[in-house]
């Protein structure tokens, strides 16, 4: 998936994986989310992304003009997991907006995992 | 001056100063909301931590007159429930930690304050990837921080509270320093300058000072620092080349 941003001065190509990047650092700065995790499960377990392949926990789809994101992250227990996940999204919105000048029409969040910490 | 000394904390004290503290956040809702830049600058921080300790309060009220470690608990749960924002979820792990500590306390002494208001930060720290500094993390942990070492000197409640606050503000006045994006704006942390506030009531109560549910403005308006006097549009101030990412 190529996004591409049209100017006068021509055009610009953003790729998916700069935008997965970009949307999973974003992520990442969010209180209560402790990491993105793979799409596929493994046994029913989420697999926590390290940081070089945090791209995977994430998918950029373009249908014309909308572009929407999936998001697979693991919250932190305890938290108030669809708060966190709103912040997820309105993070991530923002950031792409401010960094790459392009609108995310839709931010789909999915909680694949919860990580009991020692309170 | 200070005639008024306490070495313990209980149930009923400690439910005053969490009122306290929610009276003061809710006089200061608009002044938070004006500083709130970061994370995504919407101008709701003060809004979304309000709305998260009055929840907070009606499910510690709703259990009624208890022992320190049942309201605390409740607290924790209503804070839980009622998270808003990142600063409203932050601040239901910081009382989540602070709860769990003082689980089987009826009151707590001054070293017990310092460590459950250190166990809240442990908790707080634990649910974030990469904690962003110059935030309402480093006002808290600042404070909890002097909240200990006091705690080894002083076994008085009333002025480990009160240097806890002292550390509490002199944390947020830095936090520009942490966070560029604040000192570009020119402002302190909008979920700093939240726990400040509530930290202030906590102090008002174990001063004595805090009797009626009318209370006057808390000396909070001097923290929405330097250039920027009018607190109204600190969000204003943000164009998208001065935006720092973090990442």
């Amino acid at each position: 998936v190529i996004i591409e941003i049209v100017n006068p001065s021509g055009k610009i190509e953003v790729y998916s994986n700069v935008i997965a990047t970009i949307a999973g650092s974003a992520a990442l700065q969010c209180y209560g989310l402790v990491g993105m995790s793979s799409r596929k499960l493994k046994d029913g377990i989420a697999e926590l992304l390290g940081r070089e392949t945090l791209g995977k926990g994430i998918e950029v789809h373009r249908e014309g003009e909308q572009i929407h994101l999936d998001l697979y992250i693991i919250v932190a227990y305890g938290t108030k997991i669809s708060e966190v996940a709103l912040n997820v999204q309105n993070r991530v919105k923002y950031t792409l907006k401010e960094v790459v000048g392009i609108d995310i029409d839709t931010v789909n969040v999915f909680v694949q995992g919860v990580r009991v910490m020692n309170p | 001056v200070n005639s008024l000394s306490r070495k313990q904390i209980d149930g009923q004290l400690f439910r005053q100063m969490i009122r306290a503290g929610s009276r003061y956040l809710t006089q200061q809702v608009e002044t938070i909301n004006a500083l709130n830049v970061f994370p995504v600058p919407d101008g709701d921080t003060g809004t979304n931590m309000n709305m998260t300790f009055v929840s907070g309060i009606q499910e510690m009220d709703r259990r009624g007159d208890l022992p320190l470690e049942k309201s605390a608990d409740a607290l924790s749960k209503g804070l839980l429930m009622g998270a808003r924002g990142n600063s409203g979820v932050i601040l239901s792990q910081l009382f989540r930690g602070f709860a769990k500590r003082v689980n089987g306390l009826s009151e707590m002494n001054a070293k017990q304050f310092a460590d459950a208001l250190q166990n809240g930060v442990h908790t707080a720290y634990q649910a974030v990837v990469k904690p962003v500094e110059g935030t309402i993390l480093t006002v808290s942990k600042e404070a909890a921080r002097e909240a200990v070492e006091f705690a080894k000197k002083s076994s008085d409640v009333v002025e480990l509270m009160n240097a806890v606050v002292t550390k509490a503000k002199t944390t947020l006045a830095s936090t520009p320093d942490l966070l560029p994006v604040l000192k570009k704006v020119g402002v302190v942390d909008a979920g700093g300058q939240g726990l400040v506030t509530i930290y202030e009531g906590f102090l008002a109560v174990l001063k004595g000072e805090e009797r009626s549910f009318h209370t006057e403005q808390p000396a909070t308006k001097q923290m929405v620092s330097g250039a920027h006097a009018h607190p109204k549009s600190a969000q204003a101030h943000l164009s998208a080349e001065e935006i720092e990412h973090g990442y």
